[in-house]
């Protein structure tokens, strides 16, 4: 007994064209995407008069290359400082935070720091040359 | 006389479909999950946050690399370019947002006299972008 044998249905366009141009999409989407997870702090803009302007009430953060912070003129610890700042805004939240680094402290010092400082309940936070 | 029949040359394509399959799945993934971000004259290494909220990379984002290279939407410009742009801007009275993204290792003295000059240029609110350390 004879068995026919359905005939081959012949594609219409060949597959290997198209698999290059999915290929060179994917490379291109590949390369060009990024997942990076972007976040965003809100900085304050210094204010227009900046030379001896006395703040009323506002603490002033130092911050040293090799790590020394000086709150208010006083050399104190990273955790100390922190604490202080703490107190202080918690009975005043409005409390200006004035953030002074030295020229060489770089900026991913300078964020965390305003993250701790954040952490540690200020909402006024301002970066400034020291 | 009895001839071999030639090999009979199976059709290409169709173990090929599979492979179709994944890279599509893969094309689409890309597609979907990753955001299309304009390629900068530099690179640059932002600094890690757990702070703030997402934001998004999109106009008026300055970049400025270790070295203190500047560009606006990837376009790399000298720093007085860069603030006269942003003047042009906000002279009509346009609220401007500039999003800051500065290398992590940029010293103060390169990067905190950079704010002043845009707040005399008149940006009322800046951004610093930031990338989330947790993975």
């Amino acid at each position: 007994m004879r068995i026919e044998v359905p005939a081959r249905r012949r594609n219409l366009i060949s597959l290997t064209p198209l698999i290059d141009v999915v290929f060179i999409l994917l490379v291109f989407f590949m390369l060009a995407s990024s997942f990076l997870d972007w976040r965003g702090i809100s900085l304050n803009m210094p204010p227009v008069s900046e030379v001896g302007r006395v703040h009323d009430g506002s603490l002033e953060l130092r911050l040293g290359v090799d790590g020394s912070v000086s709150l208010d003129g006083e050399a104190v610890s990273r955790d100390a400082a922190l604490r202080r700042v703490g107190a202080a805004v918690s009975t005043e939240p409005d409390r200006l935070v004035i953030v002074r680094p030295e020229g060489e402290v770089r900026l991913q010092t300078m964020v965390e720091w305003l993250e701790a400082l954040s952490g540690a309940g200020a909402t006024n936070v301002s970066l400034r040359q020291g | 006389m009895k001839l071999p029949a030639p090999p009979t040359r199976k059709d290409s394509d169709d173990h090929l479909i599979p492979l179709i399959n994944i890279v599509f799945l893969l094309l689409i993934f890309f597609m979907l999950a990753g955001a299309l971000s304009r390629p900068e004259p530099f690179s640059v290494e932002p600094p890690y946050s757990d702070e703030g909220q997402a934001a998004t990379v999109d106009e008026w984002v300055l970049s400025v690399a270790a070295d203190g290279r500047f560009a606006l939407d990837g376009e790399e410009l000298l720093r007085d370019a860069v603030i006269d742009r942003i003047e042009q801007r906000t002279r009509n009275g346009d609220d401007l947002r500039i999003k800051l993204r500065a290398d992590a290792d940029l010293n103060a003295e390169l990067l905190l006299p950079l704010f002043d000059d845009l707040r005399d240029a008149g940006v009322e609110r800046l951004t610093l972008l930031t990338v989330a350390s947790g993975g």
